[in-house]
């Protein structure tokens, strides 16, 4: 491991990645992987799930480590390449039918009732699971990554207005949803 | 006011929720040696699926050779057709019109 005052730019060890430099390559996702974490723990509440979507966005990313032109910082290349894996896992997990959702709701009141960043958590991930899968990704990525229409617009691909739109719609639905589940 | 309730509920609840997750701290824990591990699995995948690609389309190219084969050993050859044309006899020979039709004897 380098020492943080020789610590290569992210441009310079995706460079050594693509060369066959697997330490570089690990030095980067060391670099990465906490903010990459953190994002997929807005989707799940379970760890194997969470360390699996995080897996998957590093392995996605060595994959297309030669699609990465260098224009923008890596660290805006990665966060779409994660949004969009976040994306597909959604879609994955709405048509397997996988979500813990509403029906688990009251195994989890008596936490949400217990107050608490968890249990906030935990009443936010099973009322965002009720949600469309895009609906889900724009509200997470708004509302708890505090990105803004523009940043989505530009991670997703979706035009402004559809995410505004679509940020609208799925904050008068969450409402419903959340009021069913508090007491 | 009711909707002003609502809407202000659901920011409290983003708010608390929005804090990093306490699983991000134990999941950092070994992340890059089970990256690892699924690297290798990746690369062992991408690696095989040019060979699995290969082993399907044998039979495939198989079949169009076998048939190529069969095509060329059952039509005749001109050479063929000229060997037998000479050895006939001229009863059987075809007659041409002066016009190029085949005249019936």
């Amino acid at each position: 491991m380098l020492p943080e005052a020789e610590a290569p730019a992210d441009e310079r060890l995706v460079q050594l990645a693509r060369e066959g430099d697997d330490e570089a390559f690990t030095a980067l996702v060391r670099r990465h992987q906490r903010r990459i974490l953190a994002l997929a723990s807005r989707f799940s509440r379970d760890s194997h799930s969470i360390d699996d979507l995080a897996q998957q966005i590093f392995v996605r990313v060595w994959q297309k480590l030669g699609q990465f032109r260098g224009d923008a910082p890596f660290e805006h290349w990665l966060s779409r390449v994660a949004v969009h894996a976040c994306y597909d896992w959604l879609r994955k997990q709405r048509r397997r039918g996988t979500e813990v959702g509403l029906e688990h709701a009251e195994q989890h009141e008596h936490q949400a009732d217990a107050g608490g960043a968890e249990a906030a958590r935990e009443l936010v991930t099973l009322a965002l699971a009720e949600l469309s899968p895009p609906e889900r990704l724009i509200l997470t990525l708004l509302e708890l990554e505090e990105r803004s229409v523009r940043e989505i617009a530009k991670l997703t691909g979706w035009s402004e207005s559809n995410v505004k739109v679509r940020a609208f719609r799925a904050r008068k639905a969450l409402k419903t949803i959340v009021e069913k589940l508090q007491p | 006011m009711n909707e002003e309730n609502a809407h202000d509920s659901l920011e409290r609840l983003f708010a608390a929720a929005r804090p990093v997750s306490p699983a991000v701290d134990r999941l950092e824990f070994g992340f890059t040696t089970r990256l690892q591990a699924q690297l290798r699995a990746a690369r062992s995948a991408s690696s095989a699926s040019l060979g699995d690609w290969a082993w399907r389309l044998c039979p495939f190219f198989a079949t169009i050779v076998l048939a190529l084969a069969v095509l060329t050993a059952t039509e005749p050859r001109e050479s063929d057709t000229d060997l037998q044309a000479a050895l006939s006899t001229p009863d059987t020979w075809p007659e041409l019109s002066p016009y190029g039709g085949v005249s019936q004897l």
